[in-house]
């Protein structure tokens, strides 16, 4: 047991009772009591009723086509049509490794497995009432839910550990990004340069390999920074200080377009990768001072008790310090990946053509859809949010699974 | 002690980096030298016991050779420094690379299944197959945002920026060079029918209210109408000064005039409201290539006025290769390269440049009529834009391209 201050010898929710009340017994005792609780119901009540009133004519009304024709290019962006199937059949695997995470993992990834699935439900469905979306489209999403409680299924055996779901995860993700960028012009998958790249497939790569790349070189900044060697403690204190005192949007900025003037004339820099090395070196700064704050959190008694028995400095850090570190900070490591998946939609304020980016692209440069902006930033605030409240959930079932103790 | 080592090599690196760097062109011009010299020495010996012909003509070729990869292009002596640097990058590179922001109507931007689409991206074709003969992979667009366009133009990685961007003399002067005007756009006026705002009538803007959007070059123009006119209104600045017009808080709004007509039919009752004929403030729209290569300037001109040309000379899409069969009109032999040579060659471009571009794109009128014609059917992503001034000269209009006699 890591946390030693520990209270509570049995989690909250053993330690009260639940309550069985009648729906106007819970009414009563959430709505209308005291006096000043009927007072805020009411007034809560009658916005809700004038927001309604406002927001169900207007969801009915809405040009939702704006959102349906688009549907593509908001989901991959400019990837070119002939090839969709790359992406389909590259991005196949995510709902199957999600799946087999929350078999593994088990409560703490149902909320985002269940997210997930209900819209990818949704989608299939709302495909069957209009005809805009390929069949290929609709396809993968009637798909995709089956996939992902077949991985629930495989991760309910006992063969497969944790571990291995993230050796899995990132194999896989490393297959999908060969299987999206091609190979030579003649073969089987022709080349399709980054620039083509776009809408929520781009978002959810650059996170998903953004996670993969930030949380090491946050690890392994946070250690630098601890270290006792003046160059590698001076190096991440640069690092982070700098990184951390820049905007994104500055940094963004300076790599697409300042760049550009030093590299040499014949090279094309490739632009989702330096926007995508400015969200980590960034984020990476951040998820740093997290684990720093873990490690300092780890007390000096552990270290000098592994030391005692004999254990090598490195050996010391790997095995007793930074495993704790982690386990303390995972709320804030998590909350530093929502953070990045959101922080990808800065890319489309540089012209590139993330989820953001295409409904730019979709608002402003097709003038069948000139005032079509509300349905369009609804669309993309929803899948935003089914993402973040996804992740979030993550967070929240492992600080419940901390508290517990269990593992 | 090991602090100062450190310090003391990395100075020496940076030094080295650096010299290493600036006399790449040093020696060029050295080596360049010592050729003329030996050339020189060469022919005066000429004749005597001095080196034989095929001595000097290899000292040529090594000149050539030499002169040809130190100035990036300039193996015409009489050209400037820099001509035909950018063509020769475009085709050893085998594609043109041009920049576009993907939010511009008819003009640059994303259909629904993520192709670019506009007439910019079909000049960006045209000039790609002027170079090439052909436009399938031959060119590539790189989406830009609007804040972007002076680091791009300096950064110099791209080889047209086809925008509706409008030209300028602080533009010229920093960005690069605006080419052929295709558009000749302006600022225009749309006021309420029910307000005390007659059409074409600046007096009666007086003591009106004016919605227009906030930072953009409508403010001032707005202002140096008060002066010219000695009248004076309310201003107010908005983000999207759209929706707060249509519900009358103001009697009058300044927007770009191709825009007006369309906003018009956005409005809730688009009856009730007046675009004005005046056409306020000049904005010539052109695509933009950078400083410094006045072969690529001239060549990317030359594309789009000989698009201009073909539509003056009723040279279409389909009727092209008729033309270079049959027609006896010397200037549409000329432009087709039927009739040989008039520059083309020491543009960069083939011969017969023109007819590539007319039977691969089509002539001025068939591409504008695609994004902006009158027709909803035949339309593509645009909206109807009157052709007004970009009607030909000898129709009204301001177009009046040269041609290559």
């Amino acid at each position: 047991m890591a946390v030693e201050n520990m209270t509570e010898p049995k989690p909250m929710n053993e330690l009260r009772p639940e309550e069985k009340l009648s729906i106007a017994g819970w009414a009563q005792k959430n709505l209308f009591s005291p006096w000043y609780n009927s007072v805020l119901t009411a007034v809560g009540v009658i916005l809700v009723v004038m927001l309604l009133k406002e927001a169900v004519p207007f969801l009915i009304d809405a040009q939702w086509p704006a959102v349906t024709t688009n549907i593509q290019i908001l989901l991959v962006g400019q990837y070119p049509s002939e090839e969709l199937w790359r992406v389909g059949a590259g991005v196949l695997p995510m709902p199957f490794i999600v799946g087999l995470a929350w078999g593994v993992w088990g409560s703490m990834m149902r909320t985002f497995s269940v997210t997930l699935v209900v819209s990818a439900v949704l989608t299939a469905i709302s495909s069957l009432f209009g005809d805009s979306m390929s069949s290929g489209l609709a396809l993968w999403f009637t798909v995709s839910p089956f996939l992902v409680l077949l991985g629930y299924a495989v991760g309910r055996r006992d063969f497969i550990g944790p571990r291995q779901v993230l050796i899995i995860w990132f194999l896989f993700l490393l297959l999908t990004l060969f299987f999206l960028r091609g190979f030579g012009e003649d073969s089987a998958m022709p080349h399709v340069p980054t620039d083509r790249w776009g809408g929520l497939l781009v978002t959810i790569l650059i996170a998903q390999v953004g996670i993969a790349v930030v949380l090491p070189l946050g690890i392994v900044l946070a250690l630098a920074r601890q270290s006792n060697l003046w160059f590698f403690k001076g190096a991440a204190i640069a690092y982070i200080e700098v990184l951390r005192a820049t905007p994104l949007l500055a940094l963004l900025f300076l790599m697409l377009i300042v760049s550009p003037m030093f590299l040499p004339d014949v090279t094309t820099p490739d632009r989702l990768m330096l926007a995508f090395i400015a969200i980590v070196l960034n984020n990476s700064a951040y998820m740093a001072e997290n684990i720093r704050g873990g490690l300092q959190s780890v007390s000096r008694g552990q270290v000098e008790a592994a030391q005692a028995l004999g254990m090598r400095g490195s050996h010391v850090t790997l095995v007793i310090v930074l495993p704790q570190a982690i386990r303390a900070t995972i709320p804030a490591i998590v909350g530093q990946f929502i953070i990045l998946f959101k922080d990808t939609a800065v890319i489309a304020l540089v012209g590139l053509m993330d989820l953001l980016g295409a409904a730019y692209a979709i608002i402003l440069g097709q003038d069948a859809w000139r005032t079509a902006d509300p349905e369009v930033f609804l669309f993309v605030a929803a899948v935003y949010w089914i993402f973040t409240y996804g992740m979030s959930s993550v967070s929240a079932g492992v600080e419940k699974r901390m508290r517990t103790g269990a593992d | 002690m090991p602090k100062r080592l450190i310090l003391l090599l990395s100075s020496l690196f940076v030094l080295t980096a650096i010299v290493a760097c600036s006399s790449n062109s040093d020696e060029l011009q050295t080596e360049v030298d010592d050729l003329k010299s030996q050339l020189a020495a060469a022919q005066s010996g000429a004749g005597g016991d001095g080196p034989t012909q095929a001595e000097l003509d290899s000292v040529k070729a090594e000149l050539a050779a030499a002169l040809a990869s130190g100035s990036a292009g300039g193996d015409d002596a009489t050209q400037p420094s820099g001509w035909g640097s950018r063509l020769k990058l475009v085709k050893e590179r085998g594609k043109l690379i041009c920049a576009a922001t993907n939010d511009s109507p008819g003009f640059s931007f994303i259909n629904e299944t993520g192709d670019w689409t506009g007439y910019g991206i079909e000049m960006c074709k045209a000039y790609a197959t002027a170079i090439f003969g052909e436009y399938e992979n031959r060119f590539e667009m790189q989406a830009i945002s609007w804040a972007d366009r002076p680091t791009v133009m300096q950064a110099g990685k791209i080889d047209v920026m086809v925008l509706a961007n409008t030209q300028n003399a602080r533009r010229e002067a920093t960005w690069g060079n605006f080419t052929t005007i295709h558009h000749y756009a302006g600022m225009g006026i749309i006021s309420r029918l029910d307000s005390a705002v007659v059409a074409d009538d600046w007096q009666s803007l007086d003591g009106a209210t004016l919605c227009v959007s906030a930072g953009t070059n409508y403010v001032p123009a707005a202002e140096d109408l008060k002066g010219q006119y000695g009248i004076d209104f309310e201003m107010v600045q908005l983000a999207d000064p759209g929706p707060a017009y249509d519900e009358g808080r103001c009697d009058f709004l300044i927007a770009g005039k191709a825009d007006l007509g369309r906003n018009k039919a956005d409005y809730t009752d688009p009856d009730a409201h007046v675009v004005w004929d005046a056409l306020m403030g000049k904005d010539p729209w052109g695509m933009l290539v950078g400083h410094g290569d006045d072969q690529w300037y001239d060549l990317v001109r030359f594309v789009e006025w000989a698009m201009i040309n073909a539509e003056e000379l009723d040279v279409t899409m389909d009727n092209v290769d008729d033309m270079v069969a049959n027609s006896q009109n010397a200037k549409i032999r000329r432009m087709l390269g039927v009739e040989g040579e008039y520059g083309q060659e020491v543009l960069g471009l083939d011969t017969d440049f023109a007819y590539n571009v007319i039977k691969h794109i089509g002539n001025f009128d068939e591409l504008v009529e695609r994004f902006y014609s009158e027709d909803d059917e035949t339309r593509i992503g645009g909206f109807y834009r009157p052709r007004a001034n970009d009607a030909l000269w000898n129709e009204g209009g301001l177009l009046f391209a040269p041609g290559l006699e």
